[in-house]
Formats: structure tokens, sequence, C-alpha cells
């Protein structure tokens, strides 16, 4: 755990040098986190208000739509290399006895909370404004927030799967497997875009469809179904 | 006499392009290995392999008679590395930096403290001690390289062209440092191509051109191979090794399953 917490806090050190030790400091990051609030607000804003008036099918759809987009863009961010490792930690982290687990670990809570970092503020500003808009009161925000930072853990979990699967079996196309992956993750973008079609999407055991009824269900003060919370903590169901 | 590093039939391509072709390499405890060759000889991806960064197409390598391949995290304890040109990050201070290289190499907080205050003034870099990497010459970064690659007095040393770009005072320290790791029993494998310095530095050295071995030995017993006056420099024998070898490029071992382990 050590050597982990050690790796963790060089790449944050690493990663927000440059401005922790710029000409401004953190200021840089905080107008560029700042610059995203008006349109978390107006985002979070506009769904809770369309929210107001769809039946549960159409708005768990609407609230998958997004989710299903994150989830595509981490299972794109798979194919590629996977961590966020510097060529510095190659020379002199991992020609150490580090193991590979000591570095995962380091690597996804680097991500997970570099990630909820950036977009966190804007995320919760999103989650306040949904929440208002769909008349619940401000705490609600809470639980709303948390459904959207476990996805969040769960979307980083999921590229890192593939990521591991590529290296740990590398005569498996799993970057050719990995791309209909993305193309059934974003069904509920399709649901959306295309309506009328004879699938009923919102029945469909798909990790950004369970989140959105979990996500509704706080939304609307419902208790949420046992199969989509069932999907949300078993990832091996998608 | 067991070796400390031992590697026998080394292949790796890149792209379908051979890097090394069926390569030997070896090191005792107690000596200095220099590893010599031209540019895209095969030396740099040798050394990666060596402390695990690449893992090759087919071969053995035994460190401390642990099988690389089979077990590639336990051994690297005891290895020190120091890259080519090195990449630091520049916003952290060389304390700092180091700091994080020993927490990673498991030392004490106590000893990591010590041996970094020792590293810096040894290594004439207590004055920068706390100002950012990205202040720092060229020399001074390697020599950063040099004290994390250090940091854990590791027994085995692998150097990649350590020199480049250090002023002659820090030359000379680096290699009375690397000396005495060699009189303590250590091993140190350093490729380089300033062939005056291995001459002077370098128990045996291994010459190597087109991914392959052109001869290995001390500088006495490569004079007589190529039946050079006993006067030879390294350079001479060098050149007359490497331009004689126009070694045409082989095909790999058939394998079975993907590599072979001893």
């Amino acid at each position: 755990m050590g050597r982990s917490l050690a790796l963790f806090t060089y790449k944050m050190r690493f990663f927000f040098g440059p401005a922790l030790r710029g000409r401004f400091g953190p200021l840089a990051y905080l107008a560029l986190i700042l610059i995203f609030l008006p349109q978390g607000y107006a985002f979070g804003y506009a769904i809770g208000l369309s929210l107001r008036t769809l039946d549960p099918a159409a708005a768990i759809l609407v609230l998958s739509a997004p989710l299903a987009t994150i989830f595509s863009v981490g299972l794109l961010y798979s194919l590629g290399a996977g961590v966020t490792a510097h060529v510095s930690e190659f020379d002199f982290f991992l020609t150490a006895d580090v193991r590979p687990r000591e570095y995962l670990i380091a690597d996804l809570t680097f991500q997970f909370v570099s990630l909820l970092a950036a977009a966190g503020l804007a995320a919760g500003v999103a989650a306040v404004a949904m929440v208002l808009a769909a008349g619940r009161s401000i705490v609600a925000a809470v639980p709303l927030f948390g459904v959207f930072a476990l996805y969040v853990a769960f979307v980083l979990l999921t590229s890192q799967v593939f990521v591991i699967l590529r290296i740990r079996f590398p005569r498996v196309p799993v970057r050719l497997l990995t791309l209909p992956v993305i193309g059934l993750s974003l069904l509920p973008v399709l649901g959306v875009a295309v309506p009328g079609l004879p699938i009923r999407f919102d029945e469909l055991p798909l990790p950004s469809i369970a989140f959105a009824a979990l996500g509704l269900a706080v939304l609307r003060a419902i208790p949420p179904s046992l199969p989509d919370v069932a999907i949300c903590f078993k990832p091996e169901i998608s | 006499m067991a070796f400390t590093i031992d590697v026998q039939q080394l292949w790796k391509s890149y792209e379908g392009k051979p890097a090394l072709q069926g390569l030997f390499l070896d090191a005792h405890a107690g000596e200095i290995v220099g590893l010599i060759g031209p540019n895209g000889a095969g030396k740099t991806t040798t050394l990666k392999i060596l402390v695990g960064l690449l893992r090759p197409d087919y071969g053995v390598v035994r460190v401390k008679d642990h099988d690389v391949l089979a077990d590639p995290v336990n051994y690297k304890a005891d290895i020190g590395y120091m890259p080519e040109a090195p990449t630091l990050p520049e916003y952290l201070t060389p304390s700092e930096f180091l700091g994080y290289v020993g927490r990673i190499r498991n030392l004490p907080r106590d000893r990591l403290t010590a041996r970094t205050r020792e590293l810096l003034t040894i290594l004439d870099l207590a004055p920068k001690a706390d100002e950012t990497i990205a202040s720092l010459s060229k020399g001074m970064k390697a020599k950063i390289a040099f004290a994390a690659a250090i940091i854990h007095e590791p027994s085995t040393l692998i150097l990649d062209e350590p020199l480049i770009g250090i002023d002659p005072a820090g030359q000379h320290l680096l290699k009375e440092r690397l000396m005495g790791i060699a009189r303590a029993g250590g091993t140190v494998l350093v490729s380089t191509h300033q062939l005056d310095t291995a001459e002077r530095l370098c128990d045996r050295v291994a010459i190597v051109n087109h991914g392959r071995n052109v001869a290995t030995g001390s500088l006495e017993s490569l004079r007589a191979s190529v039946d050079s006056g006993e006067h030879a420099s390294l350079e001479e024998i060098f050149l007359r090794l490497t331009q004689e070898a126009t070694v045409p490029e082989a095909e790999a071992p058939r394998r079975r399953g993907w590599l072979r382990r001893g």
C-alpha cells in the first residue's frame, strides 16, 4: 500500500506540478474548472426539466445517453495506452520490484481523483441543477452525484479490464473486440436519437441504463429496482 | 563461478526489423563489463530487456540466477538502472524525486533521508537540492538519474550511456563510484560510445553489431583475437571488428510457444 500511495502522489505532483509551481499557481486550473460551471448548471437544469414530463422509460433513455457517451469514451481510451505513465515512471519505478497490482491501484486512483478534480465540480453543479429542476430538495444532489462518481469508477475499471486483457493475452485481438462493445454501449443514444425503433432500450442490461435507472430513482424519490442495482455492482454482466 | 548476468540467444525485433539476433552476454560479480557497438547495434534493447522494460522474442535472461522472463518482478529489487537521456519530472526538486525513488525502493524513512543527503553531497548537487529539476543543466540531470539508480545500493547496476552530458570532474566522480561498486563485489554493465572510457573503466567489453556479438573479452584478449599489436587501443580494435563484421540478417529460431526458457 505504501508504494501505491507513493506512486499515486508522484503522479499527482507530476501532473499538477506545472500548474502548482507555475507563475499563477493553481489559479489556471481553478479558472478552467470554473469555466465549465455554467455549462454544467445549464445541462443539469435542462435534463431535470425534461425528466419532469417524460415517462420512466423515456426518462431513463435521456439520462443514459450522456452516461453511454462517457462509457464509450472510456472504452476508446482503453484502445490506447490505457495507463498514465510518464517516461520517468518506466525508467525509475517500473525497473524496481513494483508489482503490477501496486501500479494498477495507484494509476486507477490517480485517474479517478484527477477526473473528479477536473470535472467533479461541474458534475456536482449539474446534479444540483437537475434535482432543483426536478422539484426535489437540494440534498438529493448528494446521492445523485454519488451515482455519477460510482459510474465514473465503473467506467475506469471496465476500460482497465480491456487494457489488462490486451497485455495479458497479446495474441487475442482485444482492440477489435472492444469495438462492438463500444457500439453496444451507444445503443441508448440511438434510442434517444431515433425514437420509435421497436426495441425496449430502457430494458437492455447495459450499465449506462442501469445507472440511469438508479439516477432516476434518486430524482423521483422511488426505490431503485434490484436488477438495476445488480447490474451496477456486477460489471461482468455487461 | 555463476554469472550475475547471463544472457543467451537473445532475439528481439521491432515490427519485423531485427534488433537482436542471438546475442550472448555475461557478467560476474566484481567486474565492470562494457557493452559497445555502433548506433543501432542493440545495446539499449539489451539493457531494457535486462531491466524488464522490454520482452525478448526469444532467449534466456538470468540475473543472479533468476529467470527474468519467468519471474519479472522480484529480481529487480537488487538492480539499479540509469537510462540513456533520462527524462525526469521537471517540476520536482532533486530531493523530492530521490525521495519518491527511495520510497518505491522501500528504503526506511531515516535511511532515505540520510542517503538522499549523502548522494546529493557526493554528486555535488547539494546546492541545487531544493531547486526544480527544470532549472538544472543536462549534466546535473544525468547525475540525479545516477543517484536514483544507486539510491538503494543495488549489487547489479545497468547503465545506458551514463557519462553523456556530464563534465569531466563529474565523469571522474561517476567512474570512481562504479569502480567502488565493483570492488565491493557488485556487477556493473555499462553501455557506452566512449571507447577510451570503456578501455580504462571496464574489465571486459562485449562488442556488438547488428544485434550480434562481434567479440567479448578483456582488452588483452581482444588484441590477441584480432592479431593487433600489444599497444592497439580499444578504438582500433572496435573499428576493425565492426568494419569486418558485415553480418547478414539471420532468421530467428523456430519457436514452440513464444519463448524458450533455458
